[in-house]
């Protein structure tokens, strides 16, 4: 045998991953897809002045976040941000200064509810990072049958996380650092929201978008932080309202959008009129629920 | 859902306004890629790569050329990236292979067995070349011997002239064969 042939008798024994294998490394492209989803441009209707009040939730960082990252905005030719849109962020900036601020503790999880173009999504996230979390994703196959992947998020303790196969344990482990699902260390003002943001800017686009739908979007922000971003979205160029947008469950709320680079359509966050809960992106993701409990794998 | 008749170029090009459809190019090419970086690296490492390498491929799409209707030598120079980041691991992944014998089967003949035994000699002679192969050398070789690439896929993937194509393969390819010839003649010594 030449040495080609014999090259290729050693790779031989290599099998070709199965779709189960393969699964927990799709559900994080498709976590990345859907954090970057731009839906369809949606009419826009006469733009009223809003009365607004309620509480919020997170995600609005993810978009924030998402917007930064594909390198600013090119300011030539975009008009101020519109002053509808302004005045609800500056309303659900008040409403969150009046949330009370109970922050999980370190063995809880943050456990969210979503609804996305593959199907149902269910994640708990450990608050500290340190304590094995879960994701439970439907996936539809090729015949149309729907799955549910369960894809095991080990903790890191002492610098070491459990290396899975699958959700097969390996026995190995790997050197980490936790991934804390409450975000203690957001900044809780405009101004350093502003610095923080404009750092993250700098990071590669790849890093800021898994980064975005990982770290905040099932995440435990608190009520300061969501203040702050409110406040820095309140200033983006371009920033204008719509009341006819719809989550990807179809609720109805209000869409705030701002304009994106030359290959990407319009960003439209949706939000509940009256609750200013995020409610999702039109037309790619709805937030069903989002709480705080004790176990992976329990439902509030 | 994607047409079954759509090519990549298509799908990466409507993944543009709509991102969600890129996950038509992962289930079209991901095990490929898994197994390749499962032969250079291992199945741990591949598995948390192949990941990273769709993930990069997205970042990059809109630099995709919609000239080609096939991503996959676009996918493996993405991986091939992801393993040169890694090539300590790679080399030390090599060097266990050299050193391991893997378990001949006993139960066969024993003309087989003998067979077998050789060849694990010369796997494990092969994993020490390609240890000490240069990165680029190495990248060319396996691209072609192992996940059967045209010389023309490998310029796309990686990059470069196909008469650098031609050249490292004929280098890698010389190491390759003194290695085996070294193996062999101590083969035929020990066994008369």
């Amino acid at each position: 045998m030449d040495e080609l042939a014999l090259l290729k008798d050693m790779a031989d024994r290599t099998p070709l991953p199965s779709e189960t294998d393969l699964a927990p490394a799709r559900a994080r492209l498709t976590a990345l897809t859907q954090a970057s989803a731009a839906p369809p441009p949606v009419p826009r209707s006469r733009r009223r002045r809003l009365v607004v009040s309620g509480v919020t939730v997170v995600g609005l960082a993810a978009a924030i976040t998402a917007v930064v990252s594909f390198g600013g905005l090119d300011p030539v030719g975009i008009a101020p941000p519109d002053a509808d849109a302004v005045a609800f962020l500056h309303q659900a900036a008040d409403a969150a200064r009046k949330l009370p601020t109970t922050p999980p503790r370190p063995d809880q999880f943050v456990y969210t509810k979503s609804q996305t173009a593959d199907g149902l999504r269910e994640t708990w996230l450990s608050a500290d990072g340190t304590h094995d979390g879960l994701i439970e994703q439907e996936r539809e196959l090729e015949s149309g049958e729907v799955v549910l992947d369960s894809i095991p998020m080990p903790g890191c303790r002492h610098r070491q996380r459990k290396v899975l196969k699958g959700d097969q344990d390996t026995g190995l482990t790997e050197p980490c650092t936790p991934d804390a699902a409450y975000r203690a260390d957001l900044p809780t003002d405009a101004a350093g929201m502003r610095k923080y943001l404009g750092q993250a800017a700098d990071a590669k686009p790849k890093d800021l978008d898994t980064l975005v739908h990982f770290a905040f979007t099932e995440t435990y922000v608190s009520p300061q932080t969501m203040v702050a971003l409110f406040e820095v979205m309140a200033d983006f160029p371009g920033l204008t309202i719509d009341e006819d947008a719809t989550d990807l469950a179809g609720h109805p709320g209000i869409g705030l959008s701002w304009p994106q680079p030359a290959d990407q359509d319009t960003v439209t966050l949706v939000f509940d009129p009256h609750t200013h809960a995020f409610l999702g992106m039109a037309d790619q993701s709805a937030v069903l629920e989002h709480a705080i409990v004790d176990g992976a794998g329990q439902r509030p | 859902m994607h047409e079954p008749d759509e090519d990549d170029a298509t799908i990466i090009g409507t993944s543009l306004h709509r991102p969600e459809r890129f996950a038509a190019i992962f289930d079209r090419h991901a095990a490929h890629i898994q197994r390749y970086l499962a032969r250079r690296l291992g199945q741990q490492r591949a598995d948390d790569l192949v990941a990273e390498t769709f993930l990069v491929a997205f970042g990059k799409r809109a630099s995709y050329d919609l000239g080609r209707p096939d991503a996959r030598p676009w996918l493996y120079g993405i991986a091939t990236n992801l393993v040169r980041q890694q090539q300590r691991a790679e080399v030390r992944e090599y060097r266990l292979r050299a050193a391991i014998a893997p378990e001949p089967d006993l139960d066969g003949h024993a003309d087989r067995v003998v067979a077998q035994v050789s060849a694990a000699a010369m796997h494990r002679q092969l994993a020490a070349a390609l240890a000490g192969l240069s990165a680029g050398d190495r990248d060319v070789l396996l691209l072609i011997a192992w996940e059967g690439l045209t010389y023309d896929e490998v310029t796309l993937a990686l990059g470069i002239p196909i008469g650098t194509v031609r050249s490292r393969l004929n280098r890698a390819r010389r190491k390759a064969r003194a290695a085996l010839s070294a193996t062999q003649a101590k083969e035929t010594a020990n066994h008369g």
